[in-house]
């Protein structure tokens, strides 16, 4: 009863109502929009680094993410890998060698870090088979090496060059040989331009490390779920591999996810500035709309009405506005939303926070961006109709009929 | 009277068999002991980390103080490789390969083909005598050895405090080097072992050392064949031997 | 004036609504000062951090020294900085070498960066003498000198403290070739920046002994200078930065003592930089933009209300012979003076947000955004946009969310309004 009666009240003054929900709706959407943007630019970064980068989790030697050496290696790589065959919810399984030499083009020669890389199932996750600015990929594992754009820069190196790659290998032995360089990445800002990679069953041969690597790169559907399925890997290679650990992406890029925890904290800040502007419009309207009624309060009290019921009615017409908006507010943000989780907005120069780059900015259709919003509308109503609702409540019936 | 003054002052000073001996010959002798015109040597070398070890045998000319060569004939996968040096230059060169390379300076601290020597170490031959001060502690090493303790001049430019060689006193032939840091500790120690005689010349033929603050680290130097005063020309220190 | 007075005395007929809608109006402009201010003072703070932490606000380099770091690009000095002291926008100028070297101390040998800088001048220019967390800054610009600065992590590294030894070797270009350069040092004083790579990697040793060690007399890789605030008339906006005068007269004038050489200013130098000020202003933009619609609703709501109570009073009026053009009026005037008396009060309460927490600052130090570390508080900046524009765009948004209830208010039909009751 008393619901259909605050609904009739909302909807007895269009006018009033209305601006009172514009704010409302203003406010839920801002919300939404504000967190969609947050969550998302950095789930769309996640998703990109941990799948090409870092891997959802991680196979190495227990020491090797902290202080990382040539010695500490992943034994028995291949019994590793077709043992890693028996877990369905595996997308890729991934390995690399990490070394460095010294390496002479025909003029220049520059100390460079080294990477072996799996060459049909690195191209299946990272996106360096796209990056090729001249030359190509590598086609077979020969000695082919492919330049990132800085390295090809200090070597002076073109494609068909002959380079010589002098190392220290696994064995303590001089690790020499000649390559071919098949291809060239573009931008001397990515994160590998500096780097030199090679085929991996090249650089094992090369470096001594026969079926050995560095890190295993284990995907799966989704990197949230990487701190459950590293923990079964654990448990499972504890038992068949014991030299070996699994980690999560985050304790891969532990700096990485520090400044990603800061800065969503920062943006939490801006989170609360945003609600308390809403609150501003949202207080002035309701108590605009609550002052403008007095004469209406006055008689309902003067006919009988408790004050506990005007002030429940009060709430009520608030929160079924809030609601009502909130409603409305989902269907007109769900279109802008998409257009933002899969188009966003793409930014002039990339920006850089400790090491990855974002391109640009993007939502995300998680319900929680939808539905918290909502929540925080419906209490900061609540809260802020409360004060002048009890005051409302206790006017004199005489009083607020003289308004009329 | 006179004359027997001395000889008592000398016999109660210097209570050794024969003569006096002072730092500074000590320390020319220590200077020249592996050093002549010219040499020609084959040596092993065993190098020992944490994680690997290996066995080189090699072999090396060298002339004066700025020519050196220095090839390496066993094991297999590296033989072939050798270094040149010319002056303050270095070159390497690989067989497999089949090229030279010119060692950047920025590698020249680096170590040589793994083992705790530095390609410095290979390339600026120290005078010792022209680069420290040297004193002689006769007590230190008991009755039976020297001990030289080396500071270096203002000028000298090094990494060591302090260097410290044991001598042998009846030889003559230094047992133990030790280098330390400012704080006085020791970081690294040469000890030089089995005395044999190489044309003439009785020498340690075997240099060991060891990196005092690396846990595992040792190399080993061990000459099989050393020969003085060889006949070497300048030219025979070329990038054309270096091929060979 | 009937009509001002007509609208004071209209608003402060009801005290409790006039007063929430002067609130919001207040609140709002002061909201935009304040966040305007706050993100000047954080650009301000974020370009200071970068170019006061060690590159200087402008550089001089041979070709694209800044970009391929090719130690090759070494030009003499001397005339370019003689010119450059001579004008009146640059503060301070110093000269600096930089050059990949390796470092031995007794326990480890590392490759580093080795940078040679003039003591004095470089204080002038750079933070890097308020880095010294041990020790001393250099002492002076001598060729035979022996101290060296070294990062806080080289240091833990090379496991070295103050008046170690260290053996720094360089590459010294020849007519031919190149041969090796070594040098005695002792560790002087340690440094640190809170920047990665300048902890992990840099040395400084005097310009001069590395000019005798590396044969670069005369010489110089970069060259790094301040603009003086006080040369520019007014508190510069990015753009007007870029678009100075000076920055072509500048080069025109280096150009004629080295055709390759050339001047750069920081946005040039540090596009990241560059680019997260733009986006900051964009950020700024849309608060601004939020705030104002929020006013504005406010607003609206406030006239309609004021309207909707008051509609017998606007029936008589009209019905006594006002023309509605006259009501439209008297209900923008209302607006008006809302509008005044809020921007007022608002910049009011703006400009005491803004003082306080430029007295205060608020401190960001140990967070690293694109390489460069926060080091400096921020303090919100006055500005002239805050008392110009904010109060401008402010009164013109007002008085157009005021149309509307003013349009409507002049269509009363007198008759029907007579009838209104609730």
């Amino acid at each position: 009863m008393l619901l259909k009666l605050a609904f009739r009240n909302i909807l007895r003054n269009r006018r009033r109502s209305l601006f009172t929900g514009l704010s409302m709706l203003v406010g839920y959407m801002l919300l939404v929009i504000s967190l969609s943007m947050q969550e998302g630019s950095y789930h769309w970064i996640l998703k990109a680094y941990t799948q090409s980068q870092s891997g959802h989790i991680q196979i190495n030697h227990p020491e090797y993410i902290e202080q990382p050496t040539l010695y500490k290696t992943v034994n028995e790589l291949d019994d590793l890998l077709t043992w890693l065959k028996q877990f369905d919810w595996i997308t890729h399984a991934v390995p690399r060698i990490e070394g460095a030499g010294l390496v002479y083009g025909e003029q220049e020669s520059s100390t460079l870090p080294i990477m072996g890389i799996d060459v049909e199932n690195e191209a299946k996750i990272s996106t360096i088979k796209d990056r090729i600015a001249q030359g190509e990929y590598f086609k077979s594992t020969e000695h082919h090496v492919i330049l990132g754009a800085q390295a090809a820069k200090q070597l002076n190196a073109n494609i068909g060059d002959s380079l010589v790659i002098i190392s220290q290998a696994i064995d303590g032995s001089m690790a020499n040989d000649l390559f071919e360089v098949v291809g060239i990445l573009e931008n001397p800002q990515a994160r590998d331009a500096m780097l030199l990679y090679m085929p991996l069953p090249v650089m094992q041969t090369f470096m001594v490390m026969e079926n050995k690597a560095h890190r295993v790169l284990v995907n799966t559907a989704d990197y949230r779920q990487a701190d459950f399925y590293a923990q079964t890997l654990n448990n499972a290679l504890q038992r068949d591999f014991e030299t070996i650990q699994a980690h999560t992406w985050k304790q891969v890029e532990k700096e990485f996810y520090r400044t990603m925890q800061a800065d969503k904290q920062g943006n939490q800040v801006s989170i609360y500035i945003i609600v308390f502007l809403v609150c501003l419009g949202v207080l002035n309207t309701i108590l605009m709309s609550l002052l403008e009624r007095k004469g209406e309060y006055g008689v309902l009290r003067a006919i009988g009405a408790g004050r506990l019921h005007l002030f429940n009615m009060i709430m009520l017409e608030a929160l079924m506005l809030c609601a009502m908006c909130c409603f409305v507010g989902l269907l007109v943000v769900i279109p802008i939303n998409i257009f933002f989780t899969h188009i966003g907005v793409t930014l002039d120069q990339p920006m850089d926070i400790s090491g990855i780059a974002f391109t640009a900015l993007k939502g995300t259709m998680e319900p929680w961006v939808f539905t918290l919003p909502f929540a925080l509308m419906l209490m900061s109503t609540a809260l802020l109709t409360m004060v002048p609702a009890i005051r409302a409540a206790r006017i004199k019936p005489l009083d607020g009929m003289r308004a009329l | 009277m006179g004359k027997i003054k001395t000889f008592i002052l000398c016999a109660i000073l210097f209570p050794q068999i024969g003569y006096a001996l002072t730092a500074h010959e000590l320390i020319n002798r220590m200077d020249n002991l592996y050093r002549s015109d010219s040499s020609q040597a084959v040596m092993r070398m065993t190098i020992i980390t944490p994680d690997w070890q290996r066995t080189m045998e090699m072999e090396s000319w060298s002339l004066g103080k700025d020519y050196a060569l220095v090839r390496i004939v066993a094991p297999k996968k590296d033989a072939g490789i050798a270094t040149l040096k010319r002056d303050a230059q270095m070159w390497n060169f690989f067989p497999k390969v089949k090229r030279v390379i010119k060692v950047p300076p920025s590698m020249m601290m680096g170590s040589w083909m793994g083992s705790d020597f530095t390609n410095d170490d290979l390339v600026r031959e120290a005078s010792l005598e022209d680069d420290y001060d040297v004193g002689l502690n006769e007590n230190q090493g008991g009755d039976t050895e020297y001990v030289l303790t080396l500071i270096p001049k203002a000028k000298t430019v090094t990494v060591w405090d302090k260097i410290q060689i044991w001598i042998t006193k009846d030889n003559l032939l230094p047992t133990k080097q030790v280098y330390f840091d400012e704080a006085g500790k020791p970081m690294r120690e040469m000890v030089f072992s089995n005395i044999q005689e190489f044309n003439g010349r009785k020498l340690p033929s075997t240099m060991t050392l060891t990196p005092l603050n690396k846990q595992g680290h040792k190399t080993q130097v061990e000459y099989t064949q050393l020969n003085f005063n060889v006949s070497l020309k300048e030219s025979f220190f070329s990038l054309r031997e270096l091929k060979r | 004036m009937l009509l001002l007075t007509l609208a004071k005395r209209n608003l402060w007929r009801n005290k409790k609504r006039t007063s929430i809608t002067l609130l919001l109006i207040a609140c709002s402009v002061a909201a935009m000062m304040m966040t305007h201010g706050l993100i000047e003072g954080t650009k301000t703070s974020m370009v200071h951090s970068a170019t006061r932490l060690f590159p200087g606000d402008a550089q001089v380099h041979l070709n694209d020294y800044h970009v391929s770091r090719d130690t090759q690009l070494r030009f003499n000095y001397p005339k370019i900085v003689h010119y450059l002291q001579q004008q009146p926008e640059v503060a301070s100028i110093t000269a600096r070498i930089y050059e990949r070297a390796m470092i031995s101390s007794a326990s480890n040998a590392l490759n580093i960066q080795m940078v040679a800088v003039d003591p004095q001048q470089e204080a002038n220019v750079s933070k890097l003498a308020q880095a010294i967390i041990k020790g001393h800054m250099l002492s002076g610009n001598h060729d035979n000198s022996t101290e060296i600065l070294i990062g806080s992590k080289l240091a833990e590294k090379l496991e070295v403290k103050l008046g170690d030894r260290l053996v720094l070797s360089a590459a010294k270009l020849l007519e031919e070739g190149s041969e090796i350069a070594q040098g005695l040092f002792r560790v002087s004083g340690i440094v640190q920046f809170n920047a990665q790579q300048m902890d992990k990697n840099w040395v400084y040793i005097p310009l001069a002994k590395a000019q005798t060690m590396l044969g670069m007399e005369h010489q110089a890789h970069e060259l790094a200078f301040n603009i003086d605030p006080n040369a520019f008339p007014t508190h510069l906006s990015q753009d007007d930065f870029l678009a100075l005068a000076f920055w072509k007269n500048v080069n025109d004038a280096v150009h004629q003592i080295n055709p390759n050489v050339n001047v750069r200013n920081w946005p040039e130098l540090l596009p990241e930089l560059n680019a997260m000020l733009s986006m900051t202003d964009t950020s700024l933009f849309i608060t601004g933009l939020i705030l104002f619609i929020i006013a504005m609703l406010g607003m609206v709501n406030t006239l309609f209300m004021s309207i909707y109570e008051r509609m017998w009073e606007f029936a008589v009026i009209k019905a006594i012979g006002n023309t509605p053009g006259e009501i439209f009026l008297m209900i923008i005037t209302e607006g008006l003076l809302l509008a005044l008396w809020g921007i007022v009060f608002g910049i009011l309460l703006g400009s005491l947000g803004n003082a306080w927490i430029a007295h205060v600052g608020i401190d960001y130090s140990n967070m690293e955004f694109s390489g460069a570390a926060i080091v400096e508080p921020i303090r919100s900046e006055f500005h002239t946009v805050q008392y110009v524009h904010v109060p401008i765009i402010s009164l013109l948004l007002i008085l157009i969310s005021c149309l509307y209830p003013a349009r409507f208010a002049s269509k009363i039909i007198p008759a029907r309004a007579l009838h209104k009751s609730l």
